[in-house]
């Protein structure tokens, strides 16, 4: 169980193919923001979010310190088109969604999407260099 | 971050007729590190939720060859298979610093509560965690977010989380005398 005192860790998603999930095909989530990091790298991501739509990769209320960070993964087929979805609850009493860092992918015609709330230059969200 | 194959991990072979929740549930409690190492070619039946002690680890057997490259990313094509033996609602519970790696996994099912229909729950993973050459897939829910009982939940291939998910709607509930629940107030994220 995490506790505040913890909270200092990482969690790695590396080379999986993550296929026709229901909803992401990885969701990452926070209710604090210290010294965590969430790291998806050289992963096939492709036809995820048939029964709701999230995209491959979820970001969700992730403040986390160094960043979240999804590079060098190869997307396609996920409903919406959505990649990699970054989105925040808007909530007082969660964390708000930033520092996150998306370069390096092939996209196969997905997008990155950013919810309301979440600003690329306030919050710090990166996005560059896939195709 | 944690490695796949740290040396202070004990490894364990997992017999290949072996109901493996039981076997690795009996024995993950050990003190000392270990690494459940289960056979090649073998899909697994999964008729408990495999929960993993802080610091264990649990791995396929690693293909031959090369994997495959799709584009920037990996496809690691791995032989071991757990499958979903008992409508499950997740095959593996994670409990911080445990390592899941070369394995096929899929089935899981939305059961109607938070976390539920992720192959691999990592919500109580408190420290590292990582998921490295899997093949994840057909994770599902049965309802999907219109349902008030499915708000607040996911059907994921991986699911890290430190709190509770939040769906694409949050609601404000009510319980009737049979525990269903009704959406009074929708607020969107």
């Amino acid at each position: 169980m995490l506790t505040k005192d913890t909270a200092v860790g990482s969690f790695n998603v590396h080379h999986n193919y993550l296929l026709h999930n229901g909803r992401a095909g990885v969701r990452h989530e926070r209710n604090e923001c210290s010294g965590a990091e969430f790291i998806a790298v050289g992963n096939v991501i492709q036809n995820n979010g048939w029964e709701s739509v999230r995209g491959g990769v979820s970001i969700h209320d992730a403040c986390d310190d160094p960043r979240s960070y999804v590079a060098n993964n190869s997307f396609s087929g996920n409903a919406g088109n959505l990649a990699v979805r970054i989105t925040d609850n808007g909530r007082s009493d969660r964390p708000d969604t930033k520092n996150v860092t998306v370069e390096n992918n092939t996209m196969g015609g997905n997008i990155v999407k950013l919810g309301s709330g979440v600003s690329a230059s306030a919050d710090n969200i990166v996005i560059r260099n896939s195709n | 971050m944690v490695a796949a194959q740290d040396p202070r991990r004990e490894v364990v072979p997992v017999p290949a007729t072996t109901d493996i929740a039981n076997f690795v549930n009996s024995k993950s409690p050990d003190s000392k590190r270990q690494v459940f190492q289960l056979a090649a070619n073998i899909t697994y039946r999964v008729n408990a939720l495999i929960i993993l002690r802080a610091g264990d680890a649990l791995s396929g057997a690693v293909p031959s060859g090369t994997p495959r490259m799709v584009g920037p990313a990996t496809d690691p094509d791995p032989t071991t298979k757990l499958v979903n033996g008992a409508a499950l609602e997740s095959l593996i519970g994670l409990r911080g610093d445990n390592a899941i790696t070369w394995l096929d996994m899929s089935g899981a099912d939305y059961k109607g509560q938070q976390g539920t229909g992720s192959a691999i729950s990592a919500g109580s993973g408190n420290d590292n965690t990582l998921i490295q050459f899997n093949r994840i897939h057909d994770n599902e829910i049965d309802h999907n977010t219109t349902e008030s009982a499915a708000l607040g939940s996911i059907g994921s291939g991986v699911k890290g989380i430190y709190e509770y998910e939040a769906g694409a709607i949050t609601c404000m509930i009510t319980l009737d005398m049979a525990s269903r629940a009704t959406c009074l107030r929708r607020i969107p994220l």
